[in-house]
């Protein structure tokens, strides 16, 4: 969109006023435009000793005109600096000095004793013009064959400059010689006298003669360090003294060049000059940075206070040209500095408040923008002497524009010049200069076809964004007049109506703001609205002298954060507005980065936090960006009110809430209610990202843990609420899986059973003996044991920020929880997966031996009769054991529930299905075994092998004894037979 | 629990029960064992005696088989033995032997029963033995004899151009086996039937003696290896000459003369 609108200037005129130095405008167009300069803060004084405000050593400028021109005839060299940023005024008030020294010269008589201004503007940068200016009225002079530097050739420039740098050190300094002499040092110096010669060509360019920066030198110096062993006998530092003399080798190579003179001589000269007509010279320089070559000389010569007679103004701007001055000794022959030879150090601009950037003192006399542009916008169209074109709206008069804008205002009022003024910056930071302030108005809105206020909104980037209390849902067509020309009156903006009406805007002059106030009782907490720092507050009498208040924090964030609730801007000064939602949050919430369910106050629920970095609740103020881990987000569609009274809560991070709220400051309900949400929302986004990273969720890993607690420490196998609610004790859980294929390792999970067990707890529990039993079942509906297992073991990936311990100090990451061995809550998982394709066997031998057991104690009782069974013995011949007196010595109660726990534990092995049932089923028999009936339990073990022992020993005695009937051994008689047979043979042939 | 107890009891009490019964059997097997160890001992001495029987049976065997060797001798030599006496012992001992395998081991009753039968069998070896050395020394006698006729023999090859070397070795061979029973010590390879053969072929041998000699001189010589008597005036001058160019005759003959005056 863009509007015409009627003008009465001429653009010309603008170019004219805007573009101009102040020494280039006529003395006439000077004072129409110059607004006096009021605010001058004096530092190192030694000449005021009139104030315009003691306290803040502020002098306005004829105080300053009044104190340089006060020198006698005789008086030596007076030195004072004019230091400001660029476009701070330096240039109006050496101009301005100039104008009213040359009316005193004028009106003195030739032999009455005046001072006399020499004023070496800005611009003139080349030596030669400057020793030109310089000698104008002295008799002697001639410059005609110097030269000026923009016609020196590189080459030889570059040339003769080095050459007198290595000249100034000895042929035995043979690395310095070297070094001067290196390529690094030479393409560096190659390059910074090309850009200080180049900048001759180009008059807006800011020149600056620098062979090489000291910060450079002392870089390449740390790469030769034989250099700078050379010159450590000197009193400064060596890279300090090299600088210096690279310095002044390369004036001199210059100065030489140019066939200027020895300035020096041509100051003397002045001086002798002025004293023979009874004037006393005041030099002003306007800016020493354009002095070149010259400003080393020039600084000493005054700074040698017996050398001449002068009155010395030197600007300075901040920054650029401070370490000519700063700490440098006025001469050899003493350890004064510079500012000690001074008068007085003037400065025209301070540190904005902010601490970034800053701003020009005498734009903080009251009005002075606002007389700034009326007398650059007056002095133009008196210049310009033309009709508006196009012409006013119809029924809209000259008067009638004088009176809604203001005086010679048009086409800005009041309020549209303060707003820029407030918001001028550069590169985001504040730099409120009047230069920038009037290049802003004049020379950018007012010669634009645009109206100022939709120029002024392409310009933001330069502004930052303009206070605005609109109310972000108004969109009315003069929206944006009232924003920039609107007053702001509490409940809503208001304008003359006349002025959108100029801009052919059809407006009541009056749109809805967002209310509120911008400031609240230290006293008694109520919001009020205050202008200025100075305030009572009606109804308790609270008066606010000065000093900090934090009305002006909260309505710079409020106006960013509007901008950026309707869209205009990002919103980046956040930390006030997440102080306050993290205090509301914490108000309403003890822990709200707590995983613990709501309502969990059970004293042994684990620690269960998401801390990323730091215990503060993670707030993240969404512009363009994600955050990189789940925060609660504040977004700019979120209830505009809510926001607000957020950003309040953190700007008054003192303040009560309660008496916040009781004064209607905030809607605490309302703010409850988004934090109710906040925190819900946040809980289930960190529980989400818990499941999509490790592919299980919170609960379940609960679960699991209190299941595999039961498992192992004898509270049964069923998955089911009643099963899992039932507490657990770390002595119930024992090891007894050695003798059996399972390698898990249940001590992990007996030392970190109150992890375990406080994760259920923090999970499916209210208080410690109370379980949140409809949620309990609700997650237990949905799950399936061996699935769940088959999760666990699966865990993989990895998300940091998750804490789990039984207290904060012992808490560890929930990754180390889920994964580590020393945990091993997925190292159990993937065992019991294993030996579920094993146990079997396990079962079987368990089985086995447990039947065996219990069969063979069929009967049994304390009061069996053992008697017999002492004399089975006897056939044995061996003594009958102690066990047989253990078993008589029993107690026939703890018998009879040994038994019945055996017995139990034989209907289970023989029923178990399950690789959990086994486990619970082998913790048993170890508890048998190993501790509650290991007495008992051994005695009847040992009983019941000694019975089968005795049974066989006396099966295989009668065995034995049996086989033992007579059996005689008949060979000898059948030797007898075959003997006799024999010798019937024999006998037979011969019978 | 109680009811359960009640059922059980019997279970394991009866287990115990079972334990002691098969207790009180085995200490009864125990003093059953200590009989057997009496009747062992028996049965021990029994052996023994049964292994001294043996012994004995297998020395009347062994001195039955000398009297039979010696009674082959005989037989072959045509001389004359208790052929009654033996064979009557031959019957007794037959039917000891028949009588005795006729029993089992329990037939006896103990080692006395069997040391009976040893006296028995050992009357019995010693009757055999009585019988052997009587039919030996008659093949003794009749050995010596035949040793002499050897002797003559093997006098009569020394003569040159008389007999030849297998006469020679006949003679010797004979000689030999006879030895061997003049000392009664025939051994296994000294056989009834070698000895026959040796006995036949010396009697057979047909020995030449030469030309030289008178048929009157061969008759005397013959004689003197018959064994005949023969006086020194009983022969003829001519054949006496003749005899003493006979150089080894001349030798033997003045022995003849010698001894026989």
């Amino acid at each position: 969109m863009s509007t015409i609108y009627p003008k009465n200037w001429d653009a010309e005129v603008v170019d004219k006023y805007i573009t101009q130095e102040a020494q280039q405008k006529n003395r006439d167009e000077f004072e129409k435009t110059h607004v006096p300069i009021n605010r001058i803060r004096v530092k190192e004084n030694k000449a005021f000793d009139t104030w315009s405000n003691e306290a803040e050593s502020l002098v306005s400028e004829d105080i300053v005109l009044e104190t340089v021109t006060k020198s006698t005839k005789k008086d030596t060299n007076r030195l004072f600096f004019v230091v400001g940023e660029s476009g701070s005024g330096k240039s109006e008030l050496c101009q301005w000095l100039d104008y009213q020294i040359q009316d005193e010269t004028a009106t003195a008589d030739d032999d009455e004793f005046a001072h006399k201004p020499i004023l070496i503007p800005r611009h003139i940068r080349e030596p030669r013009e400057v020793v030109e200016l310089l000698t104008e009225d002295l008799e002697g002079w001639d410059f005609e064959d110097a030269k000026y530097l923009r016609d020196l050739p590189m080459e030889g420039i570059y040339r003769e400059v080095t050459g007198k740098i290595i000249n100034r050190f000895k042929g035995s300094q043979e690395a310095t010689v070297n070094f001067l002499k290196d390529d690094a040092f030479e393409s560096k110096v190659r390059s910074n006298l090309e850009t200080y010669v180049d900048a001759f060509d180009d008059p807006d360019a800011s020149v600056s003669f620098e062979p090489i920066e000291q910060d450079e030198l002392g870089s390449l110096l740390e790469k030769f360090p034989d250099v700078t062993r050379e010159h450590e006998h000197h009193q400064v530092e060596p890279s300090e003294y090299l600088y210096r003399e690279i310095k002044t080798g390369a004036t001199e190579a210059v100065s030489d060049m140019l066939s200027a003179g020895d300035i020096r001589d041509i100051l003397r000269d002045i001086d002798e000059a002025f004293k023979s007509q009874n004037r006393r010279p005041v030099l002003i320089i306007e800016d020493l940075t354009g002095f070149t070559v010259y400003d080393h000389q020039v600084l000493s010569f005054f700074s040698d206070l017996g050398t001449a007679h002068f009155d010395v103004v030197i600007g300075v701007t901040t920054g650029v040209h401070q370490n000519v001055i700063d700490q440098r000794r006025a001469d050899v022959a003493s350890q004064d500095t510079i500012d000690d030879r001074i008068q007085a150090r003037l400065e025209l601009t301070e540190d904005a408040e902010d601490g970034s950037g800053s701003r020009t003192l005498f734009l903080q006399q009251e009005n002075v923008h606002i007389d700034l542009a009326r007398n650059y916008l007056k002095a133009i169209k008196e210049d310009s002497d033309i009709e508006y074109q196009p012409s006013l709206p119809r029924g809209q008069s000259e008067d009638d524009i004088e009176e809604s804008f203001g005086n010679w205002l048009y086409p800005f009022n009041r309020e549209f010049l303060d707003r820029i003024y407030h918001n001028l910056q550069s590169k985001n930071v504040t730099k409120q200069t009047p230069r920038i302030y009037l290049n802003f108005v004049i020379s950018e809105l007012l010669d634009n076809q645009n109206p100022p206020f939709e120029h002024a909104e392409k310009l933001k980037q330069r502004l930052g964004n303009i206070d605005n209390r609109l109310d972000p849902n108004y969109n009315g067509p003069d929206e944006q007049v009232l924003k920039w020309y609107g007053t702001d009156e509490g409940e809503q903006y208001t304008v003359n109506a006349e002025i959108p009406h100029s801009f052919d805007i059809d407006s009541d002059g009056r749109a809805p703001t967002i209310g509120g106030f911008e400031e609240i009782c230290p006293e008694c907490s109520a919001g009020i609205n205050v202008t200025g720092e100075k305030w009572t507050f009606p109804e308790c009498g609270y008066e606010h002298e000065d000093g900090p208040s934090l009305s002006g924090t909260f309505t710079e964030q409020r106006n960013e954060l509007l901008a950026w609730v309707r869209g205009e801007s990002d919103f980046n000064q956040t930390s006030n507005i997440e102080d306050g939602a993290q205090r509301i949050i914490t108000y309403f919430f003890d822990k709200p980065n707590s995983l613990r369910i709501p309502g969990c106050r059970s004293s042994d629920a684990a620690y269960l936090r998401w801390t990323k970095g730091s215990d503060r609740v993670p707030i993240h103020v969404r512009n363009a960006d994600q955050p990189s881990y789940t925060q609660i987000e504040l977004t700019r569609d979120m209830n505009q009110s809510i926001l607000l009274d957020l950003l309040r809560i953190g700007v008054w991070e003192d303040t009560d809430l309660r008496s916040l709220e009781r004064k209607d400051n905030i809607n605490l309900e309302q703010l409850r209610e988004w934090a109710n949400n906040a925190v819900t929302d946040l809980r289930k986004d960190l529980e989400m990202d818990i499941k999509e990273t490790y592919g299980v969720t919170l609960d379940e890993v609960a679960l699991f843990g209190k299941y595999l607690l039961n498992v192992f420490s004898g509270n049964g196998t069923e998955f089911n609420a009643e099963t899992l609610a039932r507490p657990v004790s770390q002595r119930a859980i024992s090891q007894v899986y050695t003798r059996t294929d399972f390698g898990g390792n249940v001590k992990s999970l007996k030392d970190n059973l109150e992890l375990y067990n406080g994760l259920f707890h923090a999970r499916f529990h209210l208080r410690r003996n109370m379980v949140e039993h409809d949620r309990l079942e609700d997650a237990i509906a949905s799950l399936d044991l061996e699935q769940l297992m088959i999760k666990i073991r699966n865990i993989e990936g990895k998300t940091t920020g998750f804490k789990i311990g039984e207290t904060r100090r012992e808490s560890t990451d929930l990754d180390g929880f889920l994964k580590s061995n020393s945990y091993n809550i997925r190292g159990l998982a993937r065992d019991i997966n294993e030996y579920d394709e094993v146990y079997a066997d396990d079962l079987s031998a368990a089985r086995s031996d447990l039947t065996k057991l219990h069969d063979s104690l069929q009967g049994m009782n304390s009061s069996l009769d053992l008697s017999g069974l002492e004399d089975a013995y006897k056939p044995l011949g061996r003594p009958k054991p102690d066990v047989l007196d253990e078993i008589s010595a029993l107690d026939d109660e703890e018998l009879d529930d040994y038994l019945e726990d055996l017995s139990s534990v034989v209907n289970r092995a023989r029923d178990c299905e399950s690789v959990w049932e086994f486990l619970d089923i082998q913790r048993d028999v170890g508890r048998m075994k190993y501790s509650q009936w290991s007495e008992i339990h051994s005695a009847l073990s040992d009983f019941v092998d000694e019975l089968d022992t005795v049974e066989q020993d006396l099966k295989n005695t009668i065995k034995e004894l049996e086989e033992e009937a007579f059996d005689p051994d008949k060979t000898p008689y059948e030797g007898v037979r075959t003997e006799s047979q024999k010798l019937v043979s024999e006998l037979g042939e011969d019978l | 629990m109680g009811q359960k107890h009640a059922k059980d009891s019997e279970l394991v009490q009866s287990r115990i029960e079972t334990l002691v019964n098969k207790s009180k059997e085995a200490q009864d097997l125990n003093e059953d064992l200590a009989d057997i160890e009496k009747k062992r001992e028996r049965a021990s001495n029994k052996n023994d005696a049964f292994r001294d029987l043996k012994n004995k049976i297998s020395e009347t065997r062994e001195q039955h088989q000398k009297l039979d060797t010696w009674s082959d001798y005989a037989s072959r030599m045509d001389l004359e033995i208790p052929k009654d006496n033996i064979s009557n012992l031959e019957s007794d001992v037959e039917r000891e032997l028949r009588s005795l395998t006729s029993k089992g081991w329990d037939d006896f009753d103990d080692a006395t029963a069997v040391r009976d039968v040893i006296t028995k069998f050992e009357n019995h070896r010693e009757r055999f033995r009585e019988l052997t050395s009587t039919v030996r020394e008659t093949v003794q006698d009749d050995v010596t004899e035949e040793l002499d006729s050897v002797d003559r023999t093997l006098t009569l090859l020394q003569i040159p151009d008389i007999g030849d070397n297998e006469a020679y070795e006949t003679c010797r061979n004979y000689q030999y086996f006879l030895n061997k029973l003049a000392d009664g010590k025939p051994r296994d390879d000294i056989t009834p039937e070698k000895w026959e053969s040796h006995h036949d072929k010396f009697h057979e041998l047909s020995i030449d003696l030469g030309d030289d000699l008178t048929g009157d001189a061969k008759d005397v010589i013959w004689s003197l290896l018959e064994d005949e008597t023969v006086t020194l005036a009983e022969i003829d001058e001519a054949v006496l000459d003749d005899l003493k160019t006979f150089k080894e005759f001349s030798r033997r003959l003045s022995i003849q003369f010698t001894t026989n005056p």
